[in-house]
């Protein structure tokens, strides 16, 4: 058949299959604050700015900021971000962001905002972030500097060697299958403590106990689960990162001892998230949260800003979906806990123990 | 004038102007942006195998953002990169097309920056009397 043939044939399968999805007809409205003008800031006192409302502004934004931040905050358009977040419905009190805000997609970066189910409030996907249940596991280990020696070029060579990291990095020894996959999503580190890779210890220090409730795993696409299934135990690129660190001088000494922690400790901490699978299912509702968007007349100043009421078959779906993400993020952050712990082992004779695991990249119903 | 397009800053990330006679071309553009960013250099990946290329959105720009993820899809899962593409339908909310490339090899397919997503952010296409500009932003 000829190249020309084959084409016309192509176009005709495609015609014959093509999904007739619903199309909208999006506008957005202006924005608050003109895109590339300078946001004025008012000083609340010496931690906090407040960025007036105005325009479509439903509440003010309030950014956590010492003086010697604000210059970074003009370099890009965080603050705009602040502003657009405020016109979202139902949204309580203030868009806020933290000392880390910086340029992000619809929220800026260290944007943080609560909405009420009662006044119209929304689950915005592309507000939690690609990156589902981005977050850091931080461990002590029973060692200090001082007993290190000339160890750390191994101990850093052989962490690589346990944790893949990079583009597409996969573990293919760990063979996961569909039941594993379902288990891990649904359960998180319930799933970890059965399949040997947590102990109760490391739950009991894992936000949510590293579970999310309400994961719906039905709700995560095959595209999701084949991006994920080779990744769990993997750190990703990016700014992601495993980093061998050490206690270098303690502030409070009551709360360092609380946390089992003391000066000269060598620690690990551990940077990732939920890989492939996490954004695969933020790509996959950002489409679906922009028809819903449409159809409760949502006014959108920012397309990534697409969302859908709380309680709403959209949000629900996504809740579900997002928390499965989640559940898988905080196994995969405790397999390289697990492989990390083998390398201290071997190289150092240590153990590692969880300190703290906490989310930066979530949605959570209080 | 040929497609060509631009990169900019976005802290910490890249957003990439598009040019384009006509929408059909700046769309064309599109891969080859995304094939640069990943790689340094789009011309690392040779034409040895043909693939149709279809993605749907609700609308043209969630059609492109479509694309631009289902490029990262077929090198992530499929380890499949597109040195070209030749759209053939570009309609609201439906892009599909032929596209030309070759299974990712590592040791001749240098990754200069990973890409996680490309996102909704700022997406754009404005027509002109001289042509299509698109503005696309890729979460890195």
């Amino acid at each position: 058949m000829s190249r020309k043939k084959r084409k016309r044939r192509q176009q005709q399968e495609r015609k014959r299959s093509r999904k007739r999805g619903e199309r909208v007809d999006l506008e957005l409205a202006p924005p608050p604050y003109p895109p590339g003008k300078r946001v004025p800031l008012q000083r609340l006192d010496d931690q906090r700015w407040q960025v007036p409302q105005r325009g479509a502004m439903r509440v003010p934004g309030i950014v956590y900021a010492d003086e010697s931040l604000l210059p970074d905050l003009e370099h890009d358009r965080c603050l705009e971000q602040v502003a657009n977040v405020a016109t979202l419905p139902g949204i309580v009190g203030a868009s806020q962001a933290m000392p880390d805000i910086h340029w992000g997609y619809g929220f800026p970066i260290g944007g943080v905002a609560a909405f009420d189910p009662e006044q119209g409030g929304v689950v915005s996907p592309g507000g939690v972030g690609y990156d589902i249940n981005c977050g850091v596991r931080f461990l002590a280990a029973d060692v200090g500097l001082s007993e290190l020696g000339d160890r750390i070029q191994p101990l850093t060579e052989a962490l690589f060697r346990a944790v893949p990291a990079g583009v597409g990095s996969s573990r293919p020894e760990l063979k996961l299958d569909e039941g594993d996959l379902e288990g891990l999503m649904s359960e998180g580190l319930g799933w970890a403590v059965a399949a040997g890779f947590a102990s109760e210890v490391d739950r009991e220090r894992v936000e949510e106990r590293g579970c999310l409730a309400g994961a719906a795993p039905s709700e995560v696409s095959e595209r999701a689960r084949k991006r994920g299934r080779g990744q769990v135990g993997t750190l990703g690129s990016g700014n992601h990162f495993a980093e061998v660190g050490v206690v270098e001088e303690v502030y409070d000494p009551e709360a360092a001892a609380a946390f089992g922690l003391a000066q000269g400790q060598l620690t690990l901490m551990i940077h990732s998230g939920s890989r492939g699978l996490g954004h695969q299912v933020c790509t996959d509702f950002l489409s679906a949260m922009l028809r819903a968007t449409q159809r409760y007349q949502i006014p959108l100043v920012d397309r990534q800003l697409c969302c859908a009421p709380i309680g709403s078959p959209e949000a629900t779906r996504y809740l579900g979906a997002m928390a499965a993400a989640a559940n898988f993020a905080f196994v995969n952050r405790q397999v390289m806990t697990h492989w990390a712990r083998a390398v201290f082992k071997d190289v150092l004779g240590a153990e590692l123990t969880t300190v703290y695991d906490v989310c930066h990249n979530i949605a959570m119903l209080c | 004038m040929p497609a060509r397009h631009t990169f900019f800053d976005h802290t910490g990330d890249f957003g990439v102007d598009i040019r384009g006679d006509d929408l059909n071309e700046a769309v064309a553009e599109v891969p080859r942006a995304f094939l640069q960013l990943l790689t340094g250099d789009a011309a690392c990946v040779a034409e040895r195998e043909e693939r149709a290329l279809e993605v749907e959105g609700v609308d043209l720009l969630d059609a492109l953002v479509a694309l631009g993820n289902e490029l990262l899809f077929w090198f992530e899962v499929e380890g499949f990169l597109v040195a070209r593409f030749e759209p053939e339908e570009v309609e609201p909310g439906w892009i599909a097309g032929q596209a030309y490339g070759e299974p990712f090899d590592p040791a001749r397919h240098p990754i200069a920056r990973p890409i996680k997503a490309l996102t909704h952010h700022a997406a754009a296409c404005e027509r002109d009397p001289k042509g299509v500009s698109l503005r696309l932003i890729f979460d890195l």
